[in-house]
Parts: C-alpha cells; sequence; structure tokens
C-alpha cells in the first residue's frame, strides 16, 4: 500500500500523469454519481413506504368510518322499524356485520400502531369502538333500557319511539360522536408518527445532492488545478522550446529551454539540444 | 512566489487531513456503521483526491522562501477549514453551510466553540471527527507538512515562522528539524499520558480519547452536552487540568523539562507567571464565589473555579459550571484570563503570556527611567535580554490585539447582541478561548447567532490562530510579486 502511494506520488512521466489525473476525475465523477444514485434510490424508497402507509392509513380509518356510519344508520332504522320480525333481524345482521367490520378495522389499527411512539391513540379507538358495540348489541337484544323493554312488551309503539329516541339522543349520540372523533384522532396520530419519517426523507435528499455538489466544487477545483499544471509543466515549457529553436534557427542564438519538471520534456529539450550542437559543428 | 511547490505543501496537507477522516470513518465502522461513515469515506476520498493532484503534477521544490512558507501555513490554515467542513455538510442535522464553516473553523483554529444545541446527537465517528480537527490544529496543520517533508533544512525554518510568534522562535534553542520532532513527541506523548490516565479515571476508551485530544489541541471539543460537567467526576477534572496546563506550556520548555536540560519548567519565568497568576486568580474566585454563597465549601468553590480559570487561561473551553451566574469579580477575572492566556510556542492562542511579561516589565522600565533619566536599563526574560525589535512587536502586538477584539465587538453589537456578549465573545474568538459569557456563555453556544455573526467569529477565529498580523499580511497579498 506504502509501496503504491509513493509510487503515484513520485510519478515522472508525462504519460503516466495525464492518465492518472483522468483517471481520478473520472473516479471522481462515478463515485459522486453513485453515491447519489444511491442516495436517491434510498428517497425514492422511503417516498414509496410513506406513501403507501399513508393511503393504508386512510383506507383504514375510511373502513372504520363506513362501518361506524353503517351501525348508526342500522340503529336508526331499528328503530322506526315496523316491528316485524324479518324485517328488525335484517337490520340487525348489518349491524351485527358492521359491528365486525368496524371491531376488526380497529384490530388492525392497534396492530399497525403497536411499534409507534404514540400506540395511545389506538388503544383509545379500540375502548371507544369496544363501547359503541356494546351498545349496539344490547339494543339489538333489547337490554338498554327499562322504558324501552316496557313500551315493547306492552307493543305500545308511539311510547317506544318515544323513548328510543331519547335513548339514541342521550346515549348512544354522544358514544358514536366520541368514536368518530378517537378515529380522527387515530388518523392525526398516524400522520405524526409519518412527521419523523418526512423529516428523515428530506434529509436523506440532501444527502443525496450534497455530496454531488461537493463533488462538483472539487471537480471544477481539480480541473483548475489540471489547467493550471498542465500550462506550467507542458504548454509553458514546450513554448519556450519552440521560440528557443526559432531564436536558434532565426538568429543562432545558443539553444537554451530551461524545464521546471523532470519528465519526457526535459529529453525532449536534451535530444533538441543535441541535435542543435551536431547542427552546430556541420 | 512558486505557486505549484505552494499547491504541492498543502496537497501534502490534505493528505494528512484525509487520513484523519479516514481513521473518523474506522470509528465510525466501529460503532456499527453508525450514521457518519458513509460521509466520511467520501469527505476522506474528495480530500485525498483534491490532496493527489498537487502531488502528482508540482516537482518537489527544496528550498521554499519566506513569502512561500507563509503562503502554505495560511493556505493550509484555509484549506482545512474548507475540506473539514466536508463531512458535516454531507451528513446534514444541524450542519448548514455556515455552521459546518464554523464547527470546522473552530476546530481547526482549537477554538472549541460550537453550533451545535445536542452535540450526544452526533454519531461517534462525526464526534471523533471533531477531536481530530483540533487535535490536528492543535499543533498546526502546517505541522503536518513539515514532519512528512522529505526535503529537510530550510524549508522547514520558513515554514515555521509563522506558526510560532516571535518569541516562541527566540525561546528556542534548537534546529528546526530537531523542533518538528520534540513538537511531535510532546504532542503524541501527552495525548496518550492523558487518555490512559482519563480511562482510568472512570472514561470510555472513546471518550478518553475524545477529551484528551481536545484538552491537548487545548480545544475544548466534548462529547457530551455539558461538557465535562457530565462526568462530575474530581479526578477526571484533575487530570483534564494538567493537561490542558502543560499543553499551555512552551514545547520545547516541556520537552526539556522531561530531559533534564537546564531551561526547565521549573526555571523559566514565563511559566511561574503563567501558573501563578492562574493560581492567585482561582483562589481569588473561589472566594469571591464563597462569599455570594454559590457553593456552600471552599473545596467545591475552589474545584469549580480552578478549573474554569485553567480552562479558559490555556483557550481550552471546558466547563464545569455555568461561568454566567458567577458573580462580576469572577467573570472579570476570567475575561482576563481569557485575554492573557497561555505561553508561546503551546497549543494556546491569545495574547501569551510572555508578552504580557515583556509589556509589564516594559512599562517597569519606563517608570524607572522616569525616576533615573540617565539609567540604562535593560528587558530581560528568563535572563535573555529582549532587544528593541521584540519590544517593539510585542506593544504592537498588544496594540494590534485590543483593537481587533474591539473591531469584532463592534461588528456583534451592530447586530444586536448585548454588550457583555458581545465583547466577549469577541475575546472567545481572538484568542481562540470558546465560550464567551452572556448568550455565548460556558453551557451555551453559538447556534443562536444570526449567520452573519457566526462567520464574522470564524473570522475572528482565524486572525486570532494566524497571529494577527499573520492574517493582515494576506491582504497585502497582491504586494508580493
Amino acid at each position: 500500500m506504502i509501496k503504491l502511494l509513493k509510487n503515484i506520488f513520485t510519478i515522472k512521466t508525462l504519460n503516466r500523469r495525464i492518465r492518472v489525473a483522468f483517471m481520478s476525475l473520472l473516479l471522481l465523477l462515478f463515485f459522486s454519481g453513485a453515491m447519489s444514485l444511491f442516495e436517491l434510490e434510498r428517497v425514492s424508497k422511503d417516498t414509496e413506504d410513506i406513501l403507501i402507509a399513508s393511503k393504508e392509513n386512510v383506507d383504514l380509518a375510511g373502513d372504520m368510518l363506513t362501518a361506524l356510519n353503517e351501525q348508526n344508520d342500522m340503529m336508526i332504522t331499528l328503530a322506526v322499524a315496523s316491528g316485524r320480525y324479518d324485517e328488525i333481524k335484517h337490520y340487525s345482521d348489518r349491524c351485527e356485520e358492521s359491528m365486525a367490520q368496524l371491531s376488526r378495522s380497529t384490530a388492525l389499527a392497534q396492530r399497525k400502531m403497536q411499534n409507534t411512539d404514540t400506540p395511545e391513540a389506538a388503544d383509545s379507538l379500540a375502548y371507544q369502538v369496544e363501547r359503541v358495540n356494546q351498545l349496539t348489541r344490547a339494543y339489538i337484544r333489547g337490554e338498554v333500557h327499562l322504558p324501552i323493554i316496557q313500551a315493547r312488551e306492552q307493543g305500545d309503539t308511539t311510547a317506544l319511539v318515544v323513548y328510543t329516541h331519547k335513548w339514541y339522543i342521550d346515549e348512544y349520540r354522544p358514544e358514536y360522536e366520541k368514536t368518530v372523533s378517537s378515529i380522527t384522532d387515530y388518523m392525526t396520530g398516524v400522520h405524526n408518527t409519518l412527521g419523523p419519517e418526512v423529516n428523515n426523507l428530506s434529509h436523506t435528499a440532501r444527502r443525496a445532492v450534497t455530496p454531488v455538489f461537493i463533488s462538483l466544487v472539487v471537480m471544477v477545483v481539480i480541473v483548475i488545478m489540471f489547467y493550471f499544471f498542465v500550462y506550467h509543466y507542458y504548454v509553458r515549457p514546450v513554448l519556450r522550446i519552440n521560440r528557443s529553436l526559432g531564436d536558434y534557427l532565426t538568429y543562432k542564438k545558443p539553444f537554451d529551454g530551461e524545464m521546471p519538471c523532470r519528465d519526457e520534456l526535459v529529453t525532449l529539450r536534451d535530444r533538441i539540444a543535441q541535435l542543435v550542437n551536431k547542427q552546430s559543428k556541420l | 512566489m512558486r505557486i505549484h511547490a505552494v499547491i504541492r505543501y498543502i496537497g501534502m496537507v490534505l493528505q494528512f487531513i484525509a487520513a484523519f477522516m479516514l481513521l473518523s470513518a474506522i470509528v465510525s465502522m466501529v460503532n456499527d456503521y453508525d450514521s457518519a461513515f458513509y460521509p466520511l469515506l467520501l469527505s476522506s476520498f474528495l480530500t485525498s483526491l483534491l490532496g493527489l493532484f498537487p502531488l502528482i503534477f508540482a516537482e518537489k521544490v527544496e528550498d521554499i522562501k519566506i513569502k512561500e512558507g507563509y503562503a502554505i501555513v495560511v493556505g493550509s490554515w484555509f484549506v482545512a477549514c474548507i475540506v473539514g467542513t466536508f463531512p458535516y455538510l454531507i451528513w446534514g442535522g444541524e450542519f448548514s453551510a455556515i455552521n459546518a464553516w464554523f464547527e470546522s473553523v473552530s476546530g481547526f483554529t482549537t477554538t472549541g466553540s460550537s453550533i451545535l444545541n445536542d452535540i450526544e446527537f452526533l454519531p461517534r465517528g462525526m464526534l471523533f471527527w471533531r477531536a481530530a480537527s483540533a487535535w490536528i490544529g492543535g499543533v498546526g496543520v502546517v505541522m503536518f507538512a513539515l514532519v512528512i517533508l522529505p526535503s529537510m533544512g530550510r524549508s522547514r525554518h520558513m515554514l515555521s515562522n509563522v506558526e510560532l510568534s516571535t518569541i516562541a522562535k527566540d525561546n528556542f534553542h534548537y534546529r528546526s528539524r530537531v523542533i518538528i520532532r520534540i513538537l511531535t513527541m510532546v504532542y503524541v506523548g501527552l495525548t496518550a499520558c492523558t487518555t490512559l490516565a482519563l480511562k482510568l479515571a472512570g472514561m470510555t476508551w472513546f471518550d478518553a480519547t475524545t477529551q484528551a485530544m481536545s484538552a491537548c489541541a487545548t480545544c475544548g471539543f466534548s462529547t457530551k452536552n455539558l461538557s465535562v460537567g457530565f462526568w462530575d467526576n474530581p479526578m477526571i477534572e484533575a487530570i483534564l487540568m494538567a493537561a490542558m496546563t502543560l499543553s499551555a506550556i512552551h514545547f520545547g520548555i516541556l520537552y526539556a523539562s522531561m530531559t533534564g536540560r537546564k531551561n526547565n519548567i521549573f526555571r523559566s519565568e514565563v511559566v511561574r507567571t503563567f501558573i501563578g497568576m492562574m493560581t492567585i486568580i482561582a483562589v481569588a474566585i473561589s472566594l469571591s464565589l464563597l462569599a455570594e454563597g454559590i457553593y456552600d465549601n471552599w473545596g467545591e468553590s475552589f474545584r469549580h473555579s480552578a478549573f474554569q480559570v485553567v480552562s479558559v487561561t490555556t483557550t481550552s473551553g471546558f466547563a464545569t459550571a455555568d461561568t454566567n451566574t458567577w458573580t462580576p469579580l469572577a467573570i472579570m477575572l476570567l475575561i482576563i484570563c481569557s485575554v492573557v492566556c497561555g505561553c508561546a510556542g503551546s497549543t494556546s492562542g491569545g495574547m501569551k503570556v510572555d508578552r504580557m511579561l515583556i509589556a509589564s516589565k516594559i512599562i517597569r522600565n519606563r517608570m524607572k527611567v522616569q525616576l533615573h533619566p540617565n539609567a540604562v536599563i535593560r528587558t530581560k526574560v528568563d535572563g535573555a535580554v529582549q532587544d528593541e525589535g521584540v519590544q517593539s512587536l510585542v506593544m504592537t502586538f498588544i496594540v494590534a490585539y485590543i483593537m481587533t477584539v474591539l473591531l469584532g465587538t463592534i461588528i456583534y453589537t451592530m447586530f444586536g447582541l448585548d454588550l457583555v456578549s458581545s465583547l466577549t465573545a469577541s475575546i472567545a474568538c481572538v484568542s481562540n478561548v470558546g465560550p464567551g459569557f452572556g448568550e455565548v456563555g460556558s453551557l451555551d453556544n453559538f447556534s443562536a447567532l444570526p449567520a452573519v455573526l457566526k462567520f464574522n467569529s470564524t473570522v475572528l477565529m482565524l486572525i486570532g490562530r494566524l497571529e494577527i498580523f499573520g492574517f493582515i499580511q494576506l491582504l497585502f497579498i497582491r504586494s508580493w510579486r
């Protein structure tokens, strides 16, 4: 390794110097490009993950709200149902289905929120769903409110509607609204958990851009240095040799070409000097 | 001036910086490839490539001229500060462009000020790089170029002209080649001993190494938000105090002491003044704090005051207490400490005890001459007569220092910073101390300052590190040709 470094630092041939210079530029381009691609790939994956998580969350919340609303609709319909057994059975079954759907969605939400910083949002939602479901179940079984039970037993439909309406407004509706609010809280909670990931995304995006920017700056500096060195060590000496040779041919001034380097140009200068000497002797 | 020669030497310095970045990347790798690994690796690659170019193309130059030596030193500082921002910028987090520049300059100039609100959030690789930048800056970026230079002799002397102050060179009776060996031995030896002692005192290897690097560079970069106060360990504080004090003493004198030579720390008037000054101020502050009831007993009061005095005087900037809550007398004495600072020829910055000693003797002699107009009184330090040139230089430097501090203060106040914060921030930056008082206190940082003031702070740090005139000379670069 040390030998390799030493060899690089002591390159004395023009050809190798130029080759190493271009290889370095190529390596820099490749490295910065590869790193940026790698980071952009990560940005892309993170963005996709966030979008999927966001969509899943919206879908889940939508399912819960649909199920809850369906359940609510069935409750209202049951309250004003004609009292026929098959009709009540139909609405009760649909209500049970909505309850099951709500429970399933809630359990899924709870599982999703388990590994986040705010699992309590899903827990409170599950608790609330359980409450509203219990209330619904009790109503369907006819175990809710003594006046309603009595009105049902007596077949007093007017009293039944009045009492059911009172029960719905006083007991069921507040629980329903609380559940809607819990679903909204859950949605906000999930969005908040995505916040750090979005921040991380902007951080990753910056990390993808910064290396390229720095590499560009380094490349500009290297190109300027390259120009400077090529001009100083190769262009100027060639111009000097050319001028000196011209002076010799035109005015017979002695050939002189001082070199700032120790590579092939020195050999060229020496060979031209030999040729000039031979020419002078003839 | 042969620019190609200057660029070649700067290229060598860049290779050293790249090596330290790689070392930091290895630290990152050992710590489960933390998030600093890739930024450090990429930065190392870019820095190495940048330094490789001049090494491949530029021919080796044996006889460095004085202007070229100066350009190499100043150029190395600037380039080191620029490439030092790469890991911070690529890593991101709190590091915006100005913040990364601030942290890098603060490290390489061994100032130790920070813009980080949560240092502990940084991955270990990045914390190591912070400490490494301070360690490199501690003895001067150029020092590394000097060590690896294959050519010997004159070139080294020219390079050390800017790096070491005039007084340090006058005290230094060794050849430049020997200077390099001594500096390296003392610096590396001191860092290794401090690391071992801190480990034995209860720190982890990582914390011990980084705190030792920072203490020996008199930088004050810590790996904890509460700085040294995090450990609340008197033994650790004592070890760091010893390391900081030794790092603020002329390295040649330290070497002379270790090798049993005549001009050792026990005989040096400058060192006696330095340690005497710190002791008196520490006792005075501890009594003041005790009288005000800030600490319950004298032992506790002396422990904190001694640590803060040593930390500020050596220009380290470590903290174990919030000095903003201290008495006005304590604050004033600490400000004086951050003006006077350590000895010439060490890693500390500021006005330096040597200059203050000569200045006080010049004033005393001036009074004697007024009483005895015909008397011939010479100014001596450690028995050596200081000629008129040195005396003039000392006084000129003190005036320039005061003017720079005042100018810095004006700029800070222009952007709405209060007077105490402005003055102490200016002193802290020019003296490369790190913390000041007020908004930039020992347990605060520079993050709340606007970008323009952060930039102003970095300029002041560079002015201070380049001993003011070294920086001013840069402004007349056109007249060099």
